[in-house]
């Protein structure tokens, strides 16, 4: 809090943007359909942050609130796509194969199954899950989400249940 | 939480690494977005002000300074119809200035009462042009020295940019936002129902 007293709005947007750039990514990508989605998504999470900043008066930790901004634009950016949406629609880029190993791709395919999995997730369970895996302990996502941390836990449950289940089915 | 097995799995393969397009492209491109944001936010402040002033000021400055009775009218006809259009605009923004709370559920909540006071907004905008439209073509009948007859009034330069061109225009554009605001209307109403969908 002392560091972001005296600097610019400028260079904390970059500060926050940079320090939680991979986890903004992943959360924007588990709500976009395509990469180019996902970076259009992350844009409007930049500008929602640069006009929300102003107002943050420390309530909470900074990244609570950059996650908090990040999740409610992830949210309304639902709302203002096209809604049918067919699994084969979410794509995102393949790697090339020449360029890994036997491991990494394998890491690689995990991580998608994961993200197709969690896309399919109804909105309850995804927005807990992804903060979840995000590191947030329940009270942070409680914060984030505006419900109980006990409703956390609930929710977290039952997505586990969901997405254990996905992720069977899903080749 | 952080015991549980396949959490922790599940959070090792998640945060390995960011899905791969996480390009410099986009970070080079939000300062330049954020600035252009913020400029278009400053005109759309500065933008009804400036029409109410040069509008209105010019309205009475020619008013002023030809004296005739139509000029007089006019001007009082624009000063009514802006006073008109500021009362609704804000009147219809009520409440939807900022969320109630911090939460997700009250961010859905403000972005359907902003997609309903959009709504509401376009349809007394097109209200607001017919009705000014129709009070300047009967204070021309009315005021005109010399008077205009009705087909020369129907295709006076004023009716035909106003009128002829601007009003389809306008409402076509009114047709096609409503459409496009009703749609995000009803995926924000959807959002809401899921999120408040587990029951717990």
């Amino acid at each position: 809090m002392a560091e972001s007293s005296h600097e610019t709005p400028e260079a904390r947007l970059n500060r926050l943007l940079t320090a939680d750039r991979p986890a903004l990514t992943r959360l924007a990508a588990s709500y976009a359909r395509s990469p180019a989605d996902r970076d259009d998504l992350l844009q409007e999470i930049a500008m929602a942050l640069w006009g929300a900043l102003p107002r943050f008066r420390g309530e909470c930790a900074e990244r609570t609130f950059l996650f908090r901004i990040a999740h409610n634009r992830c949210i309304t950016h639902l709302a203002k796509r096209r809604p049918t949406v067919s699994l084969d629609d979410i794509e995102f880029e393949p790697e090339d194969p020449c360029t890994h190993s036997e491991a990494q791709l394998a890491d690689e395919q995990q991580r998608d199954r994961l993200l197709r999995g969690i896309q399919q997730l109804p909105l309850i369970y995804r927005e807990v899950v992804v903060l979840m895996l995000e590191g947030m302990d329940y009270g942070e996502i409680a914060d984030v989400v505006g419900v109980s941390a006990t409703n956390v836990g609930v929710r977290l449950n039952r997505a586990k249940q969901q997405l254990k289940q996905l992720l069977e089915d899903l080749p | 939480m952080s015991h549980d097995a396949e959490f922790a799995v599940w959070r090792r393969q998640w945060q390995t690494a960011p899905p791969r397009a996480d390009t410099p492209a986009w970070a080079a491109a939000i300062s330049e977005r954020v600035a252009r944001q913020s400029r278009l936010m400053r005109i759309g402040l500065i933008g009804p002000i400036l029409v109410t002033i040069v509008v209105g000021g010019l309205m009475l400055l020619r008013a002023v300074s030809s004296g005739t009775r139509l000029d007089l009218a006019l001007a009082v006809e624009s000063w009514l119809f802006i006073a008109l259009a500021w009362a609704g605009c804000l009147w219809l923004a009520r409440g939807t200035w900022r969320p109630l709370g911090q939460t997700t559920a009250a961010f859905v909540t403000v972005s359907i009462w902003r997609c309903e006071s959009d709504i509401a907004s376009i349809r007394f905008g097109v209200g607001l042009y017919v009705g000014q439209l129709a009070l300047t073509t009967l204070l021309m009948a009315m005021f005109r020295n010399p008077p205009l007859d009705a087909r020369a009034l129907l295709f006076s330069w004023h009716m035909i940019v106003i009128g002829w061109i601007g009003l389809p225009l306008f409402v076509s554009w009114s047709f096609w936002y409503v459409r496009r605001r009703r749609a995000e209307l009803k995926r924000l109403l959807d959002l809401q129902r899921q999120l408040a969908g587990d029951g717990t």
